[in-house]
C-alpha cells in the first residue's frame, strides 16, 4: 500500500494535497459555528447520489413524467428514500444556505479579502434556488404544474425580454413536452455543473484565506482534522437524521397527474417561497404590480446584499448589514408565518377553502395512485387518463354541477328547495344513497315522503310532478306499504327487496339463486305474501327482464325496472327518463340530460353511482 | 471542508506539527469517532442509491411472457409444411406502463408430416436477431450472423450454440391456435427462459 502511495504521490502531489486540507490550522480552535458550509456540502453530495439515482429512472415527457415518479416512488427498490432525501434535502440546502450566510454576516467574514467568496456563495445560493424551482415541477403532478406556472409567469412580468424568457423557458407559449425536456436539462445538467464549478471555486478561495476567525484569541489554533472534521461531521449526521425523520414521517408527496383542465385551488409554491406569495397578496403590492413585488424588489434587497462588502467599509456599515440581514429574515419569516396561519389556522371562508382544496388534492393524489396500482395499471395515453375516466372521481363533480340543485343533500346550504329525492352525499363520497335497499323500501312504504320535493318544481314540469305524487305508484304504496311493514311479512319484505336490488347487478347484490332473491320474485309475480295479498302486483304495472334470463317476465310497460338502479337503466334513465322510464303512460318531473351530458359523462356519474369502480384490496397507508 | 468523504485511513496518524501529541489517547479516539461519523454520514446516501441502482435484480420478475397467446387460425399455415411468421401480441407491462395487446416478438408456425404444428421462436439463440425463412433453400437463416436452420429447427452450422428454440402449441375450439411464447436466453447451449 505504501509503495502504491508512493508512486502516486511522486506523480500527483496527493500527500500534500490531502495534509493542506486535513491539517490546515483553524485559528481559534475548532467551533461549531464552522459547520453550515460543510453541511451544505453534504446537502449537495447527497443530491448529486440520490439525483443521478433518479435520473436512471426518471422520464421526462409529459406522459411519462408523473409516471415514471409514481413507479420511483411506489414500485421501485427504496424509490421512496431515494426520492424522499432528494426531496427534503433540497429544502434542507435552503435552510441551510440562511444559516451560512447569517453566520458569515453576523461573523464578518463577508468583508475583506474576503469579497468575492462572498460573492461566489450568492452565486451559488442562486443556483441552489434556481434547483429548487426546476425540481419542483419535474414531478409533473398538479402541485408542481401549477406552482411552476406562477413562477413562469412571474417570468413574463420582466421588463422588455419577460414574454421571450418565458417562452424560452417553458420551451413554447404553453408547457408541454419541451418545458419538462428543457427543466430537466437545467436541473440535472446546466445548474449542478454550474453549482459544481461555482463551489470549487468558492472553496478554493475559502481555502486561500482560511476560516475566518470569530475570535482568534479563544483557544490555540487546532488543525482542521480531526476536531473540527468531527464537528462537521456530526453536523452532517444530524442533517441527514432529520431528513431521514422527514422521509419516514412525511415522505415526499406526490398529487394527481397535472391536469390544465383540472383546477388546483390548493396551489401553493414550495414553503421558502411563501414570503414572496404572501407579499405579492398585499393589495398595495399588486397594485404596485407584478414585476415591482415579484422581480425589482427582490433585486434590490439582493443587490443590498451584495454590497455588503463595500457598505462595510463606511462607518457603521458592519453594524447596517447585520441590521438588514436580520431585518430582511424577520420579515420574510413574518411573511411566511403569516400565510401559514391564513392557510391553516384561520377560520374564514377563504381558508376553509384552501384546506379543503388541500385535502381534495391529497384524496386524488391517492386515488391516481391506487388507479396506476389496479390491475388495468397505467395506459399507454398516461396517467392523466386515470382520474378522468375513474368514476369515483368524476361522478361527485358532475353530481354536484348538474344534479345537486334539484337532488340536495339534507346537510347542503341551498338557495331554492329540492325538487327531488336526495340520492347522495358528496362529502363522503361514500356509498350512494340512490338504488340502495334503504332507497327501495322507502319508495315501497311511504312512497309520499320520499318524492315530496316535487312537489317544489315550478313551471312546466309542475304538472307532471304532481301527477306522480298522486299517481298510480304513490296510490300503491300507501294502501300496501302497511302490508310489507307488518311483522309476519318482515322476512318477505326483505325478499322482495333483495330481489329488486339483485337487478342492479352492483358488487354487492345477492346471486339469483339466494332463497331471499327467489322469494321476491315469487312476490314480484304474484303479490301474495305471507300474510294478505297486494291489490295489484308489481308485474302487473312494470316491465321487467331479469339478467340472463331469455323471456321477461313481463314487456311493453313502464316505468321499466329491468336493470333498476343499475349501469344500463341509470344511464338510459339520466340521458332521457321520459321515454325510457315514464313512456306514454308515466309520468316524469326530470329534464333529460343527453343534451347535456357527453355519453361518457352520463357512463361516469351511472358508474358512480351504482359503485362501479375500482377499490384496493384494503385501503392501506403508504408512504 | 471535505468532511463527507471518508478520510483515507492510511493517512490517519497525525506525525507533523499536531500540537496535541501529548494526549494520544484521546487522539485515538478522536480519530476513530471523526472517521465512524464521516462514514456513515456518506454511506447512507451512497448505500441507498446503491440499493435504488439494484432495483432490477432485486425486483422479483414481472414477466410478459410465458402465457398461451392467440396466434391465428389452423387454416392461416400451409399445410405443405411452408413455415409462416406471425407477431405475437399480449399485454405488455413495461415499468409503469401497461401497453394492452402490444408486440412481444415473432414466431414461425409450420405444419410437419404428420400436419402437427409446430412452433419456434423467431429469435436467433445465437445471439437475438430475428431469423428469416429462406423460401428458395427451405432453411431458416439469421441475417446477423448467418447462423441457419432445417425447417424443423436442426441447427446446419455451429454459429448458434443450440436449435431453434421450441414452443408449445395448443389448438384450441378445432382451429385456433395458441402458442405459449416466451423468450430464452441467447448464446448457450441451454434453453434458458430470460
Amino acid at each position: 500500500m505504501n509503495r502504491f502511495i508512493d508512486w502516486l504521490d511522486h506523480r500527483t502531489g496527493i500527500r500534500e494535497i490531502v495534509h493542506d486540507s486535513l491539517y490546515e490550522q483553524v485559528p481559534g480552535g475548532a467551533r461549531w459555528r464552522y459547520v453550515w458550509g460543510s453541511t451544505l456540502v453534504f446537502t449537495f453530495f447527497v443530491q448529486m447520489v440520490t439525483g443521478i439515482c433518479l435520473w436512471m429512472a426518471y422520464s421526462p415527457s409529459a406522459q411519462t413524467a408523473w409516471e415514471s415518479v409514481y413507479y420511483i416512488q411506489y414500485e421501485m427498490t427504496l424509490g421512496w428514500l431515494v426520492r424522499g432525501l432528494h426531496h427534503f434535502a433540497a429544502q434542507a440546502m435552503v435552510v441551510l444556505l440562511v444559516f451560512h450566510l447569517v453566520q458569515v454576516v453576523i461573523d464578518g467574514a463577508y468583508k475583506a479579502p474576503r469579497e468575492i467568496n462572498f460573492w461566489l456563495g450568492l452565486v451559488l445560493m442562486q443556483i441552489v434556488l434556481g434547483l429548487g424551482l426546476t425540481g419542483y415541477l419535474l414531478p409533473w403532478d398538479q402541485k408542481g404544474y401549477y406552482a411552476t406556472q406562477v413562477a413562469t409567469e412571474i417570468m413574463r412580468a420582466a421588463p422588455v425580454a419577460g414574454p421571450y424568457i418565458q417562452k424560452l423557458v417553458q420551451g413554447g407559449s404553453e408547457y408541454g413536452h419541451h418545458t419538462l425536456t428543457r427543466f430537466f436539462a437545467l436541473h440535472a445538467g446546466i445548474l449542478p455543473a454550474l453549482l459544481i464549478g461555482f463551489l470549487v471555486l468558492h472553496i478554493a478561495i475559502f481555502r486561500r484565506h482560511g476560516v475566518h476567525p470569530k475570535d482568534p484569541d479563544r483557544a490555540p489554533a487546532d488543525p482542521f482534522w480531526p476536531d473540527q472534521v468531527l464537528r462537521d461531521a456530526v453536523a452532517c449526521l444530524a442533517v441527514l437524521a432529520a431528513l431521514l425523520g422527514l422521509v419516514i414521517w412525511r415522505g415526499a408527496e406526490l398529487s394527481a397527474p397535472a391536469n390544465p383542465g383540472e383546477p388546483f385551488s390548493a396551489a401553493r409554491p414550495e414553503w421558502y417561497y411563501l414570503f414572496l406569495f404572501r407579499f405579492l397578496k398585499f393589495e398595495w403590492v399588486e397594485h404596485l404590480g407584478l414585476a415591482f413585488g415579484a422581480i425589482y424588489l427582490p433585486g434590490l434587497l439582493m443587490l443590498i446584499l451584495a454590497l455588503m462588502p463595500l457598505t462595510a467599509k463606511i462607518r457603521g456599515g458592519h453594524a447596517f448589514n447585520v441590521l438588514f440581514l436580520w431585518l430582511v429574515i424577520a420579515g420574510a419569516g413574518g411573511l411566511t408565518g403569516l400565510a401559514l396561519y391564513e392557510d391553516w389556522y384561520q377560520d374564514d371562508a377563504d381558508s376553509r377553502d384552501f384546506r379543503a382544496a388541500v385535502a381534495a388534492a391529497h384524496t386524488d393524489g391517492r386515488r391516481a395512485v391506487a388507479l396506476a396500482q389496479s390491475p388495468s395499471g397505467i395506459p399507454p395515453e398516461g396517467a392523466i387518463t386515470l382520474l378522468r375516466n375513474d368514476p369515483l372521481t368524476q361522478g361527485p363533480k358532475l353530481f354536484q354541477n348538474y344534479c345537486i340543485d334539484c337532488h340536495q343533500p339534507d346537510d347542503g346550504e341551498f338557495e331554492n328547495p329540492p325538487q327531488a329525492p336526495m340520492l347522495a352525499h358528496l362529502d363522503t363520497k361514500g356509498p350512494v344513497y340512490f338504488g340502495s335497499r334503504d332507497w327501495i323500501r322507502k319508495v315501497l312504504t311511504d312512497f309520499a315522503n320520499h318524492f315530496a320535493p316535487l312537489a317544489n318544481i315550478e313551471g312546466e314540469r309542475a304538472e307532471a310532478a304532481q301527477a306522480i305524487l298522486e299517481g298510480s305508484m304513490a296510490e300503491w304504496s300507501s294502501a300496501n306499504g302497511p302490508l310489507l311493514q307488518n311483522d309476519a311479512n318482515a322476512e318477505d319484505f326483505d325478499a322482495l327487496v333483495e330481489f329488486l336490488y339483485a337487478q342492479s347487478l352492483r358488487p354487492d347484490v345477492a346471486p339469483p339463486d339466494d332463497p331471499r332473491v327467489v322469494r321476491g320474485r315469487e312476490i314480484f309475480e304474484t303479490g301474495t305474501l305471507t300474510e294478505g295479498e297486494f291489490d295489484s302486483a308489481c308485474i302487473d304495472c312494470h316491465a321487467m327482464h331479469v339478467a340472463g334470463e331469455a323471456e321477461p317476465l313481463s314487456e311493453d310497460m313502464q316505468p321499466i325496472l329491468t336493470n333498476y338502479g343499475g349501469n344500463e337503466w341509470l344511464r338510459a334513465f339520466i340521458a332521457d327518463p321520459q321515454s325510457h322510464y315514464a313512456g306514454e303512460y308515466g309520468n316524469n318531473a326530470m329534464p333529460a340530460f343527453a343534451e347535456q351530458l357527453s355519453p361518457l359523462e352520463i357512463d361516469l356519474l351511472a358508474r358512480w353511482m351504482t359503485g362501479d369502480y375500482y377499490l384496493p384490496e384494503e385501503a392501506g397507508e403508504s408512504h | 471542508m471535505n468532511s463527507e468523504a471518508p478520510a483515507p485511513t492510511e493517512e490517519s496518524p497525525p506525525v507533523s506539527e499536531s500540537p496535541q501529541q501529548d494526549m494520544p489517547r484521546r487522539g485515538f479516539v478522536m480519530h476513530l469517532l471523526t472517521l465512524a461519523v464521516s462514514g456513515v454520514v456518506a454511506l447512507v446516501p451512497l448505500i441507498s442509491g446503491l440499493f435504488f441502482f439494484l432495483d432490477p435484480l432485486l425486483r422479483k420478475k414481472k414477466s410478459s411472457g410465458g402465457e398461451f397467446v392467440r396466434v391465428t387460425t389452423t387454416s392461416a399455415i400451409p399445410d405443405n409444411g411452408t413455415p409462416m411468421s406471425f407477431i405475437i401480441r399480449a399485454d405488455k407491462q413495461d415499468a409503469w406502463n401497461k401497453f394492452p395487446n402490444s408486440e412481444l416478438g415473432s414466431v414461425f408456425l409450420r405444419k410437419d408430416k404428420e400436419g402437427e404444428i409446430v412452433c419456434f421462436n423467431a429469435r436467433c439463440p445465437h445471439l437475438g436477431c430475428t431469423v428469416d425463412y429462406k423460401a428458395g433453400k427451405h432453411e431458416f437463416v439469421c441475417p446477423c450472423h448467418d447462423s441457419a436452420f432445417e425447417l424443423d429447427g436442426a441447427r446446419t452450422n455451429a454459429i448458434p450454440p443450440r436449435n431453434m428454440d421450441s414452443l408449445e402449441v395448443e389448438v384450441r375450439d378445432d382451429n385456433e391456435v395458441w402458442v405459449r411464447f416466451e423468450n430464452f436466453a441467447a448464446g448457450t447451449p441451454e434453453k434458458k427462459p430470460v
